[in-house]
């Protein structure tokens, strides 16, 4: 299989435009497709968090001569090492709520799959678990 | 910030609304979404179970004022987007208490959309007409659930008046792909998230998510 190879310093380059971070430092080796994406992933998220879709992300790579498809944009950022940090990130529970919001009680949410207390007063319920047996 | 609010809406058991969610959910991720679920159907939560632990999740009962105001107080916290599983028996409190979330929308800068989950039964349009009077901000899709059949099957909604008013008011009609019963059954009832399934699942099962799955994230790739 060929693969492209990308200078560092274009990756560099892509990282600044997309969310203007300071500059990363410099790697010797050049990188894949996929290496490159993923160590903009970062950039990416945030781009896709300012409402850029993934097609019109591809196209800015592609003016700054990095030439990807969607499909491998997407693939890429399905096997980031960063979208797996970034998922663990995703099961925060109401325990990640500023101190200041704490007068109310806790709803209901995210231990996993434990049987929760009664309905609490703000508006939230109990989601009971499965029966063992039916 | 949260960015846009989408409910999954439908009124009515059974036409496949926890499906339809449960794939919006996973083609947000696929996106690199930040999602916070909101699960308000309090007789059947299974899109909580189902993804409580792999996305932020909220259990809240909106037939309650009180769940609305954690609602708004949850969308305010939230940056990424977030999606609301209704349950059959939700229009009640969409109807009391949903002018609170109309106020709150412009002061979030949120977009609200709706995925409204049909069958071919009349009920739907009766359940999407009431929906429509009582929502009157952001845009309705509906969605027909294509295990009822294809999308020309649906002919109830494709001759309705209301089928009009949706595209009118800038809504599309997306149809939603069949996935086979075994595979189906099999995420259900083990509340399985459709990642989950993607590794869990038999051989043959996986293959037929597989398809499934590319297939949503194609039809609701946009609607995100």
């Amino acid at each position: 299989m060929v693969r492209t190879l990308y200078k560092l310093e274009l990756v560099e380059k892509i990282a600044k435009i997309l969310d203007e971070m300071p500059a990363k430092p410099k790697i010797e080796k050049d990188v894949t497709a996929t290496e490159a994406i993923q160590k903009l992933d970062k950039s990416i998220r945030s781009m896709q968090k300012k409402n850029f879709t993934l097609e019109e992300i591809a196209v800015i790579l592609s003016k700054n001569e990095m030439k990807v498809s969607v499909a491998t944009l997407k693939s890429a950022l399905a096997r980031s090492p960063a979208k797996k940090a970034a998922g663990s990130a995703q099961t925060a529970t109401s325990g990640d709520k500023p101190a200041a919001r704490q007068s109310r009680p806790v709803p209901a949410s995210s231990d996993a799959k434990t049987a929760p207390d009664a309905a609490q007063e703000n508006g939230s319920f109990a989601v009971k678990e499965d029966r063992r047996e039916l | 910030m949260i960015s846009k609010l989408i409910v999954v809406g439908g009124g009515k058991g059974g036409v496949g609304k926890s499906l339809v969610a449960a794939g919006l959910i996973d083609t947000s991720i696929e996106l690199n979404r930040q999602v916070l679920l909101i699960e308000s159907d309090t007789s059947v939560p299974d899109v909580y179970k189902a993804y409580n632990g792999i996305v932020k999740s909220m259990a809240i009962d909106l037939d309650k004022k009180e769940g609305w105001i954690t609602l708004l107080d949850a969308l305010n916290e939230h940056d990424g987007i977030a999606i609301l599983n209704t349950g059959a028996r939700n229009d009640k409190g969409v109807q009391l208490f949903s002018s609170l979330l109309m106020t709150a929308l412009p002061q979030l800068k949120c977009q609200l959309e709706t995925l409204w989950v049909i069958g071919r039964k009349r009920a739907s349009l009766e359940l999407l007409a009431d929906y429509m009077d009582a929502i009157k901000e952001g845009v309705i899709h509906v969605i027909r659930n294509n295990h009822y059949g294809e999308g020309d099957k649906f002919q109830l909604y494709n001759e309705s008046a209301t089928k009009k008013r949706i595209e009118a008011a800038g809504g599309k009609t997306i149809d939603f792909p069949d996935l086979a019963d075994r595979v189906s059954d099999a995420i259900s009832n083990s509340n399985l998230a459709i990642s989950k399934g993607a590794t869990d699942l038999s051989f043959g099962d996986r293959i037929e998510l597989s398809r499934w799955r590319s297939e949503v994230w194609k039809t609701l790739g946009d609607v995100v």
